[in-house]
């Protein structure tokens, strides 16, 4: 029987990075998807108590890592937008903690203003995240001079609409670099074969 | 950096210094003789100033200045320092004063950033040499008709790009929240308030229309109508999800009706919502009658 994947959970406090003790996680689940450019997940706990049950609040920024031994990487990382306590008889207390990835911050912020660009669609994209909390990750060089004006839109909205005109990828990872791209058709660089494959099931639906 | 206060000036002499600097030189000592205060660059910028953002005190001395007086003689449009001063003064509704060399036409166009401006639709005083221009100041100066001058402004087919979205606003009822102007094209994005396909038809239709007379000078025209947008974009199940309409302007000379003109529309619907492969797939949308 091989090893269980393993959880960890951290928040950031204002000394650094806490862990909530591993025992302490009965439950987690994510939603991440092609579909949206805005993760969710949910993450239920034994009642924190100290430094830690008091990171645990709106806002806040979590980072779940999923793994083996040494050997973990980054499953998801947002920012916590609402916590459920409950109690049962008999049962300790328990806290439920929704929150959705980094992106967040893009879909709830909206904005007015007027950006004039004269090397493409990247320098637009870096002025739309000057003053957001994000770095910048691989963002190719693009040309073109443009002009954009919104008003009252998400940044998220505006993301999307130059990713629509210019055919693009915007990408925002679990590290708080995003990412800005050609939409070039990428190779395989492996693939599986039979003897890869030990047992399989297939559904259809 | 040289800190010395900028006095106000009555006047601002804006020229070229290719074909004016002798009548801008003589028209400022003239003005100083008689103790009217005049900014003229070649003698107000403060040496240490030199090429040490000479411009600043240019520009702060404009904003101080009453009146702005323009020596328009050849090549005076062509000069990047006299469109910056005019834009500055424009934006600043500064009076100006127009004094025109009698061998050159009237009609002199000066090309700003986002407009162009027929200084010949505006009061000109002519002169022939340096003396008649101070004089014509001086005459204009005592009897104040810069008070009255006309403002020079852009002329209404020549809108900003901030004018035409106010004017699409004006003309259709809607402002458009998110807008790309580029060199060859203009994309349009807009909330639909419409309830029913006639609506919507007929508003694409008009919204076109609009963008078509207002952005002429562009090859394509692309609009888009988000009906219903949260953050993971429009899948609420009503007609129609995000729709992109897309009209070429080559084909704006050829419609005569109605009919005509919305068989020159391509349109697009996003067939899945999704980040990577941002599919959009052409649909045929009947004109309802």
């Amino acid at each position: 029987m091989g090893e269980q994947t393993e959880l960890k959970v951290f928040m950031y406090s204002r000394t650094g990075r806490l862990e909530i003790p591993s025992t302490d996680i009965i439950n987690f689940h994510s939603n991440a998807s092609v579909k949206s450019y805005c993760d969710t997940f949910q993450l239920t706990l034994k009642q924190q108590k100290g430094e830690l049950g008091s990171l645990i609040e709106p806002k806040k920024e979590i980072e779940i890592w999923a793994g083996k031994k040494e050997e973990f990487h980054k499953l998801i990382a947002g920012y916590i937008d609402k916590i459920v306590t409950e109690k049962k008889e008999n049962l300790d207390e328990i806290t439920q903690i929704f929150g959705r990835s980094y992106d967040a911050v893009l879909v709830d912020t909206k904005i007015s203003g007027k950006i004039d660009f004269e090397q493409g669609y990247s320098q637009a994209i870096r002025m739309l995240l000057k003053n957001t909390p994000f770095s910048e990750g691989e963002v190719e060089n693009s040309t073109g001079k443009g002009t954009l004006i919104f008003r009252g839109i998400a940044i998220m909205e505006i993301i999307k609409y130059i990713v629509e005109v210019s055919g693009w990828i915007f990408r925002l990872d679990y590290d708080k670099k995003y990412h800005f791209i050609r939409a070039l058709p990428q190779k395989s660089v492996h693939t599986l074969e039979n003897k890869d494959i030990k047992s399989y099931r297939i559904v259809k639906q | 950096m040289n800190n010395e206060k900028l006095s106000e000036y009555q006047f601002f002499i804006c020229y070229t210094r290719d074909s004016a600097e002798d009548l801008a030189l003589h028209l400022w000592n003239g003005l100083e003789k008689r103790e009217i205060s005049a900014f003229l660059d070649l003698k107000n910028i403060p040496k240490k100033a030199k090429n040490i953002e000479w411009w600043k005190f240019r520009d702060d001395a404009l904003r101080n200045s009453a009146t702005v007086i323009l020596i328009i003689t050849h090549g005076f449009e062509k000069s990047e320092e006299v469109k910056k001063e005019i834009s500055l003064a424009l934006d600043e509704d500064k009076d100006f004063l127009l004094l025109r060399y009698s061998d050159l036409d009237k009609n002199v166009i000066v090309v700003l950033k986002d407009k162009e401006v027929n200084l010949g639709e505006y009061n000109q005083i002519v002169f022939d040499t340096k003396e008649e221009l101070l004089r014509k100041v001086l005459s204009s100066y005592s009897t104040e008709k810069t008070t009255h001058a006309p403002k020079l402004i852009a002329k209404p087919k020549l809108l900003s790009l901030d004018e035409k979205l106010v004017t699409i606003e004006q003309k259709t009822g809607y402002y458009p929240t998110l807008v790309i102007d580029e060199e060859s094209k203009i994309c349009v994005y807009y909330n639909t308030f419409s309830q029913t396909i006639k609506e919507i038809q007929s508003e694409v239709m008009s919204v076109t229309r609009v963008v078509c007379e207002l952005f002429s000078d562009k090859e394509r025209v692309i609009l888009t109508l988000n009906k219903v947008h949260d953050y993971t974009g429009t899948i609420a199940p009503v007609e129609p999800e995000i729709v992109t309409v897309v009209f070429e302007m080559k084909d704006w000379s050829k419609i005569s009706d109605k009919t005509q003109f919305w068989n020159k529309l391509h349109f697009f619907r996003r067939i899945l919502n999704d980040k990577y492969l941002n599919g959009k797939a052409p649909i045929r949308w009947r004109l309802v009658p």
